[in-house]
């Protein structure tokens, strides 16, 4: 009897402790050491992340530790589609309750006056040299930090073997090019059976991937001086050639109004396209709704280039979590990132979500060596650049309409090119 | 002044309450069964009315609370959507866009968003750029001066978006109006916005929430000022207090409407700026705990029954554990009493009635038992009357006839069917008459056996040896090892009355001396010695007294003087002495004794008869014998 009273207490003793959070040695592994500072009051964390991400097991999880970790923390997690992300984080600032996490690419964020600079947290933190150079990018505007980049990606060509093989085709490599997806988009395209060659997107960050590829530029940088370029030639050549493809109905037309059953990654699923650009996030997809043996005839290539001999470009993507102006919990909010790009979940967004990590070591794992659908992908990244129109919301919406534009039906792609370009310029140079 | 002691006294007084109050089985069952059954289902009663109550009215609290919420809600994604429209309406509208540009931004806002009504675009010192209502667009030099209004100071210095008071317009249309920094894609504050929002859909908001029957929602400011009222709304004014209410200084949320009606109130904030709105929504508290009260009732009729019940089933059950015990009970008096033919009416197989069955064949064999004893005393008794017979055979029934000059009479009355008592007459010769009274102590058969040896003893010794002394003698050493062995000792006293010498000689060995009735007065012949038995080398000495005419000698045993009252009292040697006193000449020895037995039987009022009471009379008739020297022959008797 006196053994069990005894054992009782040493677990209310042990439950009591274990109020105030994990001790120090049921710390997890892996995580940022614990933040004092953070664990004097009762905090309630808002964080507001892309639809897509909030859902998912790891993100759930991370909030659940976190908040094991920081029991005095409580973090209210919403999710918002990505693409209205800054307007109701705009909104929320404008209403003075801006939430103190949010997630889309922090340098624009800051360079639209919605995201607070925190230099000072990195500087503490310093870890800035684990980080891929292109996923600091994705955090940083006018040499101001404004964010912790969450993952990277960028645009690569997802294609189905069958298809080519069955088409008589040769498989797309490095050094694949234009000239030779027009050739071969024709072959695989039978309209009679609704099949077509490609997934045509109007995403003006993935078509800026495609204007990269075939060696054009958008934004042109030189110190305060910012210029764009929508009507330079290899940008309007290249919306030609998709708005061309378009129009001799080798590829699927994008939707007016986004719809799941006009997805590419449906439609590949269905094997209605033979091909389609994509982030490696399409590849998770893929295996989790394509039917296995669809997925089993995925194969994975460089973006075309101009000439075989062309250096291989694309877009640089992702995305970065970031503090919005005026949000009561600044150190909380980068505490909570800091736990968001930890190797642990780092490595399970990119297993479980297609999000692949920001830092250099994780790459290191097993899991990116194994994988060749990931090559091209990896491969890619080395020469991708941000998207830094995005930066200029005004101007990015006037390309993102002109890129929406070219698939119209009897679209003149110069004229609206050179429309766009003289409206970007302009919202460039008076900041709207 | 009380006294002190009371205290002393209170333990005593508390047992004899808590006597009185648990003293009774009956009162301890029903007790018992309140203490287990009633009380607890009351106490059961209390707690599910308190709960119930506490949880409706938890549930009235957080449907109202939902209720607030829900409108609040509705009317925060409202305001937002303006919000929202404003600011994207704010690049559009900017300095550098043309005034067609921006009556185009304009036209799409109110097309898309009909409740905005007036739309002002003011530059960053809140002057008015642009102004378009819904009726027309203001000429340049209609254009005001903004600056002065509060919100739009507010709105451009801080870059925040704002709402104003709810305003009821002169055609009755009500109207807020929201104001929308103009930003640049860097963030920075180019103008402001200034609309103005018909209040429908809020209001509709407000009427059309899913409330519970009878409540109302309104919208107040910060200030608990009203904003608008539900039409059902009996008042138009916002409670006192409300907002110290809204603010969180009162725990409770219950408070008094402005008419006066007792209500229920929950409130939630909408987040408008620069001042907080809140949606409150009230319901009058008669209808909100209506079916709470219809309910308690219903409980509380619902656990007074079970209680009720619960009485009467705790009643049938005490009753029906007792009644069989009072049969029980009844049973045993009556077996006490005597009764071992009384039997216990067995009315179930429970343990009582197993009890009963046991005290049944308990009575059985009682009864069994006392038939076999009470034939064991009946064949007793026969034989304590045989030898009741046979000791009263003993007894000489009448003196001996051949001395018509004495008279002598004797009663024995034994205390029990046979006793230690006896007395017998042997006649000497013609003159002469030996007496003995004995006594031989203890009571019952073994007395009686004994008496019968000491009794046939004297009568065979009385004859060959004449002087009363060596008689005693003589018989003391005879009678001195059986007396022992039995633990008994015998008195007895034997006088030889010579009719011719007119003497008595008497030795005594432990019998009450003999009374001797002379002129009416009493003397106590001092004859005394110890009973035989006591000690065998005892010696006895003659009393030699000269009978005179008229004398009359009275012989007793102990039984006469030692008999007693319930009270203790014995009769004594006064009383007797009395009597024989008042013995007239002319009675005879009978009348004396029976005034004897008489007052002897009044003095013991129904006692019982410890001892054998014997009485001798010996009335010598000295005229009728031949008298001759009496001092002589007595002194030769004593010789």
């Amino acid at each position: 009897m006196r053994h069990m009273i005894g054992a009782v207490l040493l677990c209310t003793v042990a439950l009591l402790t274990g109020c105030g959070g994990p001790p120090a040695s049921a710390w997890p592994a892996g995580m940022p050491p614990r933040n004092a500072a953070l664990t004097e009051r009762p905090i309630t964390l808002r964080v507001w992340m892309a639809a897509d991400y909030a859902s998912q097991s790891p993100i759930v999880d991370l909030v659940d530790a976190f908040q094991q970790a920081y029991p005095n923390i409580k973090i209210e997690l919403s999710g918002y589609d990505w693409q209205q992300m800054a307007g109701k984080v705009q909104l929320a600032i404008s209403q003075g309750a801006p939430p103190d996490v949010a997630h889309q690419h922090a340098f624009a964020m800051g360079a639209q006056g919605i995201a607070e600079p925190v230099d000072d947290l990195w500087q503490q933190w310093n870890a800035q040299q684990e980080f891929m150079a292109g996923a600091m990018d994705d955090v940083t505007w006018k040499g101001r930090r404004y964010g912790v980049p969450l993952d990277i990606n960028t645009l690569f060509m997802i294609y189905n073997k069958a298809a080519f093989k069955n088409a008589g085709l040769a498989l797309p490599g490095p050094g694949y090019t234009y000239a030779q997806l027009r050739s071969d988009l024709e072959k695989l395209t039978v309209p009679d059976q609704g099949r077509y060659g490609i997934a045509l997107s109007a995403s003006g960050w993935g078509m800026y991937g495609l204007v990269r590829s075939n060696g054009g530029e958008l934004l042109h940088e030189d110190g305060d001086q910012v210029s764009v370029s929508l009507d330079d030639p290899q940008v309007v050549e290249t919306l030609r050639f998709f708005s061309d493809l378009g129009r001799r109905q080798l590829g699927t037309l994008p939707p007016p109004q986004p719809r799941q059953s006009d997805h590419p990654v449906v439609l590949f699923s269905q094997r209605k396209v033979a091909l389609f650009y994509a982030g490696p996030f399409d590849l998770a997809r893929l295996k989790k709704e394509a039917p296995p043996e669809v997925f089993a005839e995925v194969g994975t290539a460089p973006l075309p280039v101009p000439k075989p001999d062309a250096p291989s470009r694309s877009v640089l993507g992702g995305g970065s979590l970031f503090v919005p102006k005026g949000a009561e919990h600044r150190e909380a909010a980068f505490e909570f990132m800091k736990w968001a790009v930890s190797d642990r979940y780092a490595l399970r967004m990119a297993q479980e979500m297609g999000r692949y990590p920001v830092r250099s070591s994780v790459y290191q794992h097993p899991y990116f060596r194994t994988e060749p659908l990931l090559m091209p992908f990896l491969e890619q990244l080395k020469a991708a650049r941000p998207h830094k129109l995005e930066a200029y919301a005004s101007a990015n919406a006037i390309w993102s309409k002109a890129v929406h534009d070219v698939y119209a039906p009897g679209a003149d792609v110069d004229v609206i090119m050179s429309f766009a370009q003289k409206q970007a310029q302009e919202a460039v140079r008076s900041g709207q | 002044m009380r006294s002190p002691l009371r205290y002393i006294s209170m333990p005593f007084r508390l047992a004899g309450f808590r006597r009185d109050l648990f003293g009774s089985l009956k009162i301890r069952l029903r007790w018992s069964y309140a203490m287990v059954s009633v009380v607890p289902l009351m106490l059961l009663g209390v707690l599910l009315v308190w709960f119930i109550l506490r949880a409706q009215r938890q549930t009235i609290s957080q449907e109202q609370q939902t209720a607030a919420n829900w409108v609040a809600r509705e009317i925060r994604v409202s305001l937002s959507a303006v919000d929202e429209q404003l600011l994207k309406l704010g690049p559009q509208v900017g300095p550098r866009q043309s005034p067609q540009a921006t009556l185009q931004a304009i036209s799409a806002l109110t097309s898309a968003m009909p409740e905005i009504v007036d739309v002002a675009v003011m530059d960053t010192t809140g002057k008015e750029r642009i102004h378009v209502s819904q009726v027309r667009g203001f000429y340049e030099s209609e254009l005001i001066d903004r600056s002065d209004d509060e919100l739009v100071r507010w709105t451009l210095q801080r870059g925040r978006v704002a709402q104003g008071t709810v305003i009821n317009q002169t055609d009755g249309i009500l109207i807020y109006p929201s104001y929308a920094p103009i930003l640049s894609d860097t963030g920075q504050i180019l103008g402001a916005i200034r609309v103005e929002v018909r209040f429908d859909r809020i209001a509709r908001t407000l009427q059309e929430a899913p409330l519970l029957q009878g409540s109302i929602a309104y919208l107040v400011d910060n200030q608990g000022t009203l904003q608008y009222a539900d039409e059902r709304s009996t008042t138009r004014a916002a409670p006192d207090g409300l907002a110290s209410r809204l603010e969180g200084a009162a725990s409770d949320n219950e408070y008094q409407s402005r008419n006066g009606t007792a209500v229920v109130g929950a409130w939630s904030p909408i987040d408008v700026q620069p001042a907080r709105w809140w949606v409150v929504v009230e319901l009058p508290k008669a209808l909100a705990y209506a079916s709470v009260q219809q309910a308690s009732l219903l409980l509380v009729g619902a656990v007074a029954f079970v209680i009720m019940t619960s009485i009467g089933w705790g009643l049938y059950q005490s009753r029906s554990i007792l009644q069989p015990i009072e049969e029980l009970r009844a049973g045993a008096v009556m077996i006490g009493a005597g009764d071992l033919a009384a039997r216990i009416p067995i009315h179930s197989s429970d343990e009582i009635g197993h009890l009963a069955g046991e005290f049944n064949l308990m009575a059985e064999r009682l009864q069994r038992s006392r038939n076999e004893v009470d034939r064991q005393n009946e064949r007793l008794r026969e034989g304590l009357a045989l030898a009741r017979d046979i000791q009263l055979g003993l007894l000489p029934s009448a003196p001996p006839d051949n001395m018509p000059h004495l008279t002598v009479r004797a009663h024995s009355l034994p205390a029990y069917e046979v006793g230690g008592d006896f007395y017998t007459y042997i006649a000497l010769d013609n003159q002469r008459m030996a007496v003995a009274v004995g006594d031989i102590s203890g009571k019952g058969v073994g007395a009686a056996l004994m008496m019968a040896l000491a009794s046939s003893m004297v009568e065979a010794q009385g004859r060959a040896i004449t002087q009363p002394q060596v008689l005693l003698t003589d018989l003391n050493q005879q009678l001195s090892a059986r007396l022992a062995v039995n633990r008994m000792n015998a008195a007895l006293l034997y006088a030889i009355i010579d009719m011719e010498h007119a003497t008595l000689c008497v030795a005594n060995a432990g019998m009450i001396s003999p009374m001797l009735l002379r002129d009416g007065q009493v003397e106590l012949i001092p004859a005394y010695g110890l009973p035989l038995g006591s000690m065998p080398e005892a010696h006895y000495v003659d009393v030699g007294v000269d009978l005179q005419t008229g004398d009359l000698l009275l012989l007793v045993s102990d039984g006469i003087v030692e008999a007693h009252q319930a009270g203790g009292e014995l009769f004594g040697f006064g009383r007797l002495e009395q009597i024989l006193r008042r013995h007239s000449p002319e009675k005879s020895p009978d009348d004396l004794i029976a005034v004897i037995m008489q007052e002897v039987t009044q003095f013991m009022d129904g006692s019982e008869q410890h001892d054998d009471m014997t009485i001798v009379v010996i009335q010598p008739n000295l005229a009728l014998a031949p008298v001759l020297e009496p001092r002589l022959l007595a002194e030769e008797m004593l010789v």
